[in-house]
């Protein structure tokens, strides 16, 4: 986890500054007038090309502050459309310099919560905000240090000084929005992370082959199976619940969840595709391997040419003799560009998975989209 | 080399682990000198301590399949302009009927360059993805290629061996070398330097090695090694090097006789009248 800049240096940073009244031709505010009228993905490939991130940095933070409150009568719309900008922003440049931009995330979340009341913007921002925090695995981050499931009771002791400076930014969100079922799922799955062991089970230095695995983890469950029920997240709760029995080595149970999850027949085809993929992985477990490969291949009816359950499959086929079929399907595979997000690559990073709708959804609901540029040029 | 035994093999002859024809891949050394000029004769096979008669030998003028894989994870973003050089270089050594691939690993495993014909221009597309690293799976992948009738197929792996979020583990990989007939070396690079400060979270940490080394057994398996090694010349210099020596060894092909098909098949190989060399070829196969 890296919060690698404190958010209060960065108000301070904007609460000194001078207030301009005007951008420059190139400054951000450029940028997010681009973005918000009708250009979003050539405004974004344009600033994320921008390999110097300090002027750019402190450009959103006191330029940027300035163009939205320049006419109060835009200001809502802009700041709306600064920070969508910003979260596409932090996108593009997510693998190499989040940790730059998740500051100025915060900075944005605290602009937005003593705006006004809550409203569809906001919602749709807070989850695709989580969603890049999520590709980062951003535990302590998104929720603070020792954080606890809501079930559980709290620590009997304060954390250690210079461990209480985490923004806890998904609780801000519940804290707008506490009954949105898709941030108490993020809440719950974002927890779970460092115990997780599965994802880093070949790591030689993890644990011994005789280790048990971190049981700590089935605590999510008590909080998931509420989730089972909801018509929106209700599927993805049990797949969820189905990892978690895979990781502690329950396979059974996490193959029965995975089945409940099948059943309901997500509208969601990531969701449909994890369903059977992380089922047939259950299978390979239980050394049901006919089973499995079947799964797999429903999989591949869903989201065809993923990589994760055609890899899956040809080295099941491989090691089982059937060669041909393997090395076929695998030709198939990586003698073509790299297809689009795979589900059963992207469920490590909790809502990330989700990440174009997320962002389709906050674009979507920016107020006033192409007209909020207006008066600020 | 001279020992060629055709220019160009006939169909039938594939270099293939099956119950019909077994093929061999040896490397024989005086020291660190490839020795030349063996005949079947000079060799003696075992499979599974049954002696087999050797029914062909063939140097040299096969044409190779060669699979480059290319460690992009966070743990070696580092290196990743030395990488691509490397690249270049590497592809630049092959003959004209030899193919090329590269594998990268991201958030999937990459055929960065699909196979193609060596000598074609390469477009790189290579960037550095922490968070996750893929090392298994780009293993599985490539030992899972099967080379048309009359090629072989050389695997070289540069990374320095640190998985995370594999779908593939240790035994499978294990498994797929004894069943693959690539011959896959490791070379084990570890100055590639951290993921830039701020990109996302790693959650993988180095070695300490106190399990078993999967991907080493496993190259040792197919009749490869681990190399040490550095991104930039050093790693050229060890893939020319592994390049040499394969197409100095000897591809030995038998059909087993005395033994049952199905099962392990532990291979033993030997140039009895010659002491004092080093002899590697695949510790066995698996039969069908």
């Amino acid at each position: 986890m890296r919060v690698r800049l404190a958010l209060l240096p960065v108000i301070a940073l904007s609460s000194l500054a001078p207030l301009r009244t005007a951008p420059s031709s190139a400054s951000i505010a450029t940028f997010i007038t681009r973005y918000a009228d009708g250009q979003p993905d050539e405004a974004i490939r344009d600033v994320a090309a921008i390999a110097d991130l300090g002027g750019l940095r402190r450009e959103f933070v006191i330029d940027a502050q300035a163009w939205i409150h320049q006419d109060p009568a835009v200001a809502s719309r802009r700041r709306a459309a600064a920070a969508a900008f910003l979260l596409e922003w932090a996108h593009a440049r997510l693998e190499s310099d989040y940790g730059r931009l998740s500051d100025l995330i915060e900075f944005t979340c605290a602009g937005l919560r003593t705006a006004g009341p809550p409203d569809a913007f906001e919602l749709a921002w807070h989850r695709a905000s989580i969603a890049l925090a999520s590709r980062a695995r951003a535990r302590v981050w998104l929720l603070g240090p020792y954080a606890r499931l809501p079930h559980q009771p709290p620590r009997r002791t304060a954390p250690p000084p210079g461990r209480s400076d985490s923004p806890r930014h998904l609780l801000h969100a519940l804290e707008r929005f506490p009954d949105d079922p898709q941030l108490r799922l993020a809440r719950i799955v974002a927890w779970t992370w460092g115990r997780d062991d599965e994802p880093v089970r070949n790591s030689r230095w993890h644990r011994s082959p005789f280790a048990e695995p971190d049981r700590e983890q089935a605590a999510a469950i008590v909080e998931l199976q509420p989730l089972v029920d909801d018509a929106v997240v209700g599927a993805e709760a049990l797949v969820r619940i189905g990892h978690i029995h895979f990781t502690l080595a329950e396979y059974p149970e996490a193959l029965s969840a995975l089945e409940r999850a099948q059943a309901r027949d997500a509208a969601d085809p990531a969701i449909r595709y994890l369903a059977f993929f992380s089922a047939g992985r259950a299978l390979e477990a239980l050394n049901r391997p006919e089973e499995a490969m079947a799964r797999y291949a429903k999989a591949l009816e869903i989201v065809p040419g993923a990589e994760s359950a055609a890899l899956a499959l040809a080295t099941l086929q491989f090691v089982r003799d059937d060669r041909d079929a393997a090395v076929s399907r695998l030709d198939a595979i990586f003698n073509r560009p790299a297809a689009a997000a795979d589900p059963g690559r992207l469920v490590g990073y909790g809502s990330f998975l989700h990440w174009p709708a997320l962002r389709d959804a906050m674009r979507a609901a920016l107020p006033g989209r192409r007209g909020s540029g207006e008066g600020g040029r | 080399m001279a020992l060629a035994t055709a220019q160009a093999p006939p169909q039938r002859d594939i270099f293939r682990a099956t119950t019909e024809v077994v093929s061999i891949s040896v490397s024989v050394k005086r020291g660190n000198a490839p020795v030349a000029n063996l005949a079947s004769g000079d060799f003696t096979l075992f499979d599974n301590d049954v002696a087999q008669q050797i029914e062909a030998l063939t140097i040299e003028s096969v044409p190779l399949d060669v699979t480059l894989f290319m460690d992009t994870s966070g743990s070696t973003a580092g290196a990743l302009d030395r990488m691509k050089r490397n690249v270049s270089s590497i592809a630049g050594m092959l003959r004209p009927e030899d193919r090329f691939r590269l594998l990268t690993i991201g958030l999937s495993v990459n055929a960065a360059v699909p196979w193609q014909p060596a000598g074609t221009p390469i477009a790189l597309d290579m960037k550095a993805v922490p968070g996750i690293s893929l090392v298994y799976d780009a293993f599985a992948v490539a030992l899972a290629h099967q080379p048309a009738a009359g090629r072989r197929h050389l695997v070289v792996a540069m990374t320095d061996g640190e998985d995370c979020g594999s779908l593939a583990d240790g035994p499978r990989v294990l498994e797929m070398s004894g069943r693959s007939e690539a011959v896959l070396h490791w070379v084990y690079v570890s100055d590639g330097g951290d993921a830039p400060d701020f990109s996302v979270s790693a959650w993988c940490t180095p070695s300490d090695g106190r399990d078993q080394d999967f991907l080493a057994t496993a190259a040792e398996r197919s009749g490869g090694a681990k190399h040490r090694s550095r991104f930039g010349d050093p790693a050229v210099q060890t893939f020319a090097q592994i390049l040499q020596d394969f197409r100095r060894s000897y591809v030995l092909r038998y059909s087993p006789k005395g033994v049952a098909p199905a099962g392990w098949h532990r291979v033993r190989v030997d140039v009895p009248r010659q002491p004092g060399l080093t002899i590697k070829s695949r510790s066995g196969y698996a039969g069908r």
